[in-house]
């Protein structure tokens, strides 16, 4: 791991070819050899990322094109903002934005509040005993969504569903709940959280046992209960953690988990009014059609909002703390 | 495993732990029984299912799905071998990425810091869809019907790379600076400080891109025509989809007299299930060991 | 820790990387070459070449076409189907068999990118025909077929081509041949029909079902009277006439169009299903249950059906449990078209002529047509009877899809299929009540915004509506009122005028 570079010598010297670009340029050149070493190290991933992420975008132009097979991608006819137009006048447009941020929301706030405890928690017991838990919170995880319906299922049929056996035993009505809209969100958020809480408690726990055991030692020497120690150490060092996943998750706001929302309620038309997000509205009105050009239109508009709502959320998080903020 | 004598909870066995176990325990139920029931559907005569519906403990035994699976183990034994090799190089491969990415992305004195984190971010939200990306993976870079284009795609997550930069932010600087200080170049402090200390990370993340590597299918389905190639979750992928495309289509099929009694049943698939999952449960392990507490700067002398 | 015990641990996994790089290399060198190039077969083509062959250079075709489930031993069926076609077309084919569940995703994305392949399947219900080749996917084959497929064309009734044209009235694929006619009307179990001694010949419409209906459900309480799926209100049985979505009044002069959902009999339709359903002759949880599931364990005593045809029974036979069944049609049988199967040539093909060519013999050729549909005799299946036979599932080649390769006409009987079969299938075919506006479809590309919007309400309201589960005096106008803030009024009169136009170059307006 030898490197031929000239870390330490002065920026200005050394630069036969750099002449009248001036002094600008000369002194951007310097402070890139400045950081060249830590340029080399990101390079590998920064040029698998142009080539397997920024080369394919050149696929957004098709959200304002009428794309035809034979025409292709560049020769296809320009037609401005029309593939967007079907999202936008629709009757359901608000209803899906709605139901798909209102749910997003749900899922960052219980799956963040709840893996965070269960990280806290798990701190606080033998290794042994984590190594069991741990390993059942992934086991959703290798689950699709479509056999996680055949579960639900177990609990939600009308005849010999769990849920309706105890209502029965209750002397309660039997409830058909693929034909009502009111329950899914109960239902949704409950799913969403068993099959997704395993993937953020890791990533706190992990983040949770690099905290050097200093802090706790003169913690405890200072008589700190562990509830005190959790408040006043794990969670504030753990911060920017959180601060990164929950940015990032804000993104994700308009879009949708796909899988969830089309098996767990089984594609069942009565339950859209709670169920139906964007995603799934989207490939429902585009199946049959199958046109690329509406599809990537909505994608678009998806990454858009996502976008200007990360800048909003960075800028806030820079605001409070400039340690926390993602760039 | 390391001892604990640094853990909070190590001396003192209290009411709260009872209570932290009981909630784990509960937990633990929550996550096991749905599991142990696509287990129960898998050696459920299949009849009985339709009849009673799913049940933790079989009403009528049957290993039908199992043999009926079994009856082309060679298929089986090939998509298992091309599943782990996708896991391990992919892994490996996307780990180092993973970590040099982020590395470069986490230090604040870097010049180009915020460009380089955008410009990775960037990719988390925006694509240009699926058909470029075949057309680059197929005429351009000839990857079709190679495990490569297995491997490729997904092998760099943008959203891995800035949860790998949060945890190596929590490095303490003033390790990287004296390092500096001691004249030692920006490739060994990465190798030498950064990645000995994200080793929880590491796991982590190692964890989450293995489990990826083994639960994709979707670009065998698009890249590979050739059935030796093909993975265990593409297997299992086309069971479903067949009887999803079954169960929407009835009103076409019915006219075109289509056989469904070929089609693999509901036990069927919950035994491809638990054969496409259950090798991973013995990877778990393997990963838990890196979750060691007290690796400290102390221990980095040693 | 021993520091030697880490450092063997560390070569054994080096070691193994080696391995899988190595195996990982050698797995892309052993795989074929990329699909789609016309690479030329080595040998072969000089010996025995027939007339045809002596001048044409030899191609390789790729035909992808969907499978129930991949199958084990598509190898030998493949080196025989070359064996075979080599002397004959000089050209091999390379099978590309993907499964109904991708099938779509697939294709879809093989066209978009505009890959090299040659031969495909499609039709109106997956992988679309008519959109397809509107974004032009397929190859023309206007002139193709009568110039290399001249043998094909003639053997089939010149409806048959007309039908399989698309909406702009060009032919962009060709059918897989078979039964064209359809009825429409129920399903219903032998054993109870007898057991309540119910005449059939007494049903002619929903109303007479009912107390057949209502004797199950006194005297069995295990059993589902009624089954309702998708659809149930048949136009045609309530005096309307025309094709898929474009209905009028039959005998009207203007062929005034009209939203099927709008009209008052539609109202009473789901009403009288939503008194089934609460009368408990519908289970409850119709909507949501999978019908091939509940039908697999006999319970279903009724049902409709939109395909009925002669001889159908006995295919029911092997879905329900084994339970015999009759069909009683509500509707005469219509010719109902070919496009739920056929065949295309890709735009991007090398070798169109011979994708062509190779297509006329797969449709005439008896011999190419059950190689490709059954396999080989002996190994695949084994002759029952002069023209019947037995599939092997054991035998690694059963997909049994020859419906989705050509026509199966000239094809093998299946155990269980009457000798007369084929016979009757042209026969019925040829005498099927052709409607008035047969051959006219719709280009829904003017209106691709509306159609998108729709087919989600359509989904919205479809099951619970249309099975009678929900309440239609409050639903039915939910759902009248959404179709129209969709945007249906405006696909109707682009509907209409597009009939108008096609009516008028037919002479028929």
């Amino acid at each position: 791991m030898e490197f031929d570079d000239n870390e330490g010598s002065k920026p200005t010297m050394g630069f036969d070819e750099v002449n009248e670009l001036g002094k600008r340029i000369r002194s951007e050149w310097g402070l890139f050899k400045k950081n060249y070493e830590l340029f080399t190290l990101g390079l590998p991933g920064l040029a698998f990322i142009f080539i397997f992420s920024y080369l394919p975008m050149l696929g957004i132009i098709m959200a304002f094109k009428d794309f035809h097979y034979d025409k292709g991608i560049w020769g296809s006819a320009w037609v401005g903002f029309k593939n967007f137009e079907f999202f936008f006048v629709s009757d359901t447009a608000f209803r899906i934005t709605r139901n798909t941020v209102l749910y997003q929301a749900g899922y960052l706030f219980f799956t963040t509040v709840f893996s965070l405890a269960f990280a806290v928690m798990l701190n606080e017991i033998s290794r042994k005993s984590v190594k069991v838990y741990q390993t059942a919170l992934f086991l959703p995880y290798f689950l699709s969504w479509v056999v996680v319906y055949y579960i639900v299922f177990t609990l939600l049929d009308l005849k010999n569903g769990l849920l309706n056996t105890v209502l029965a035993a209750f002397g309660a009505e039997p409830h058909n709940w693929y034909l009502e809209s009111g329950p899914w969100p109960y239902i949704l958020n409950i799913v969403s959280l068993w099959k997704n809480i395993g993937f953020s408690t890791l990533v706190y726990f992990a983040a949770i046992i690099a905290i050097s055991p200093e802090y706790y030692e003169a913690a405890r020497i200072d008589g700190a209960t562990r509830w005190q120690m959790a408040r006043k150490i794990t969670i504030p060092l753990i911060t920017p953690i959180i601060s990164i996943l929950l940015i990032l998750s804000v993104g994700g706001l308009v879009s949708g988990d796909f899988g969830l929302h089309y098996f767990i309620p089984n594609n069942s038309g009565m339950t859209f009014p709670t169920t139906d997000i964007i995603d799934t509205y989207v490939y429902r009105a585009l199946t049959k059609l199958g046109d690329v050009g509406m599809a990537s239109a909505v994608g678009l508009f998806q990454s858009t909002v996502g976008l200007v709502l990360v800048l909003l959320a960075n800028a806030m998080a820079k605001r409070l703390n400039p340690e926390n903020s993602l760039w | 495993m390391v001892g604990d004598p640094v853990t909070p909870a190590a001396n003192q066995t209290s009411m709260a732990n009872i209570l932290i176990h009981a909630l784990f325990i509960v937990v633990f139920l929550a996550m096991l029984l749905p599991f142990l029931l696509v287990l129960a559907i898998s050696v459920t005569q299949e009849n009985s299912l339709i009849r009673h519906g799913y049940r933790l403990i079989p009403a009528v035994f049957s290993l039908d799905a199992y043999s009926y699976i079994f009856r082309s183990p060679l298929l089986l034994v090939r998509a298992y071998w091309i599943t782990i090799q996708t896991t391990i190089l992919g892994t490996l491969g996307s780990l180092i990425l993973t970590s040099l990415t982020a590395y470069v992305v986490s230090r604040k004195d870097y010049r180009y810091v915020r460009g380089t984190t955008f410009y990775v971010f960037f990719t988390m939200l925006f694509n240009g869809g699926l058909v470029p990306s075949y057309i680059l993976m197929t005429q351009y870079l000839h990857l079709k019907d190679t495990i490569w284009a297995l491997i490729l795609p997904g092998m760099l997550t943008p959203f891995y790379i800035l949860i790998m930069k949060g945890f190596i932010g929590e490095i303490p600087r003033e390790l990287i600076e004296s390092a500096k200080v001691d004249g030692a170049r920006e490739w060994r402090i990465f190798f030498r400080i950064v990645l000995p200390l994200s080793k929880p990370a590491l796991a982590t993340l190692g964890l989450f891109i293995a489990f990826n590597y083994w639960n994709s299918w979707f670009p065998a389905l698009l890249y590979v025509n050739n059935e030796r190639l093909v993975p265990i979750q593409l297997l299992l992928t086309r069971m479903m989809n067949t009887i999803n495309f079954l169960s929407t289509n009835s009103q076409f099929m019915s006219g075109i007299s289509i056989d469904t009694s070929k089609f693999p049943n509901l036990s069927a698939r919950m035994a491809m299930t638990v054969l496409a999952a259950g090798p991973m449960m013995f990877v778990f392990p393997f990963f838990q060991k890196y979750f060691v507490k007290g690796l400290t700067v102390g221990s980095l002398k040693g | 820790m021993p520091t030697k015990k880490i450092s063997q641990r560390k070569l054994g996994i080096v070691l193994m990387l080696l391995a899988l790089f190595v195996s990982a290399c050698s797995s892309k060198a052993d795989s074929p070459s990329a699909s789609g190039e016309s690479d030329a077969p080595s040998s072969g083509s000089s010996g025995s070449a027939a007339a045809p062959s002596a001048e044409l250079p030899p191609v390789k075709l790729t035909y992808y076409f969907p499978q129930g489930e991949l199958q084990k031993d598509y190898a030998s069926v493949e080196e025989a189907v070359n064996q075979y076609i080599q002397p004959k077309l000089n050209a091999t084919v390379k099978f590309m068999p993907v499964v109904f569940g991708d099938y779509e995703q697939k294709l879809n994305t093989i066209v978009s990118s505009g890959e090299n392949f040659d031969i495909g399947w499609t039709s109106n219900w997956m992988f679309n025909y008519e959109s397809n080749a509107e974004k032009g996917a397929f190859q023309d084959l206007g002139e193709l077929l009568p110039k290399y497929g001249a043998d094909f064309m003639k053997s089939l009734p010149e409806s048959v081509i007309e039908g399989s044209k698309t909406s702009k009235g060009k032919l962009m694929a060709i059918p897989n041949y078979q039964v064209a006619a359809k009825a429409f009307g129920f399903v219903i179990q032998k054993e109870y029909l007898e057991k309540y001694n119910f005449d059939v010949n007494s049903i002619k419409s929903f109303e007479d079902l009912e107390p057949f209906l209502e004797v199950i459900k006194k005297n069995e309480p295990d059993a589902i009277p009624y089954f309702s799926l998708g659809n149930s209100f048949s136009a045609i049985a309530h005096g309307y006439a025309g094709i898929d979505n474009t209905y009028y009044k039959k005998g009207d002069p203007d062929y005034k169009l009209i939203q099927l959902e709008s009209v008052p009999e539609y109202m009473t339709h789901t009403q009288m299903l939503y008194d089934w359903f609460n009368k408990g002759y519908i289970p409850k949880d119709v909507a949501t249950a999978n019908f091939d599931e509940t039908l697999k364990t006999g319970k279903i005593v009724s049902y409709v059906d939109w395909t009925l045809q002669p001889g159908g029974e006995a295919n029911i036979f092997s879905h329900n449990g084994g339970h015999e069944v009759v069909f009683v049609p509500l509707t005469q049988p219509e010719f109902s078209g070919v496009q739920p199967t056929m065949t295309f040539i890709s735009r991007t093909s090398k070798n169109p002529e011979r994708a062509m060519m190779f297509l006329n013999l797969m449709n005439t050729d008896s011999k190419l047509f059950n190689l490709m549909a059954y396999g080989i005799e002996g190994k695949h299946y084994d002759k029952v009877g002069a023209n019947t036979i037995k599939l092997k599932p054991e035998g690694g080649y059963a997909p049994d899809v020859g419906w989705a390769m050509g026509n199966v006409i000239i094809g093998y009987l299946k155990e269980g299929q009457p000798e007369d079969t084929w016979q009757k299938t042209i026969e019925l075919n040829n005498t099927a009540f052709v409607p008035d506006i047969f051959g006219f479809s719709f280009d829904p590309s003017g209106v691709k915004t509306e159609i998108a919007n729709l087919d989600a309400v359509f989904k919205e309201y479809d099951d619970a509506v249309k099975s009678g589960s929900v309440d239609p005096a409050v639903y039915l106008p939910k759902m009248v009122n959404a179709l129209k803030k969709a945007g249906s009024e405006k696909v109707l009169q682009e509907r209409q005028k597009q009939l108008d136009e096609w009516l008028k170059s037919k002479g028929k307006k």
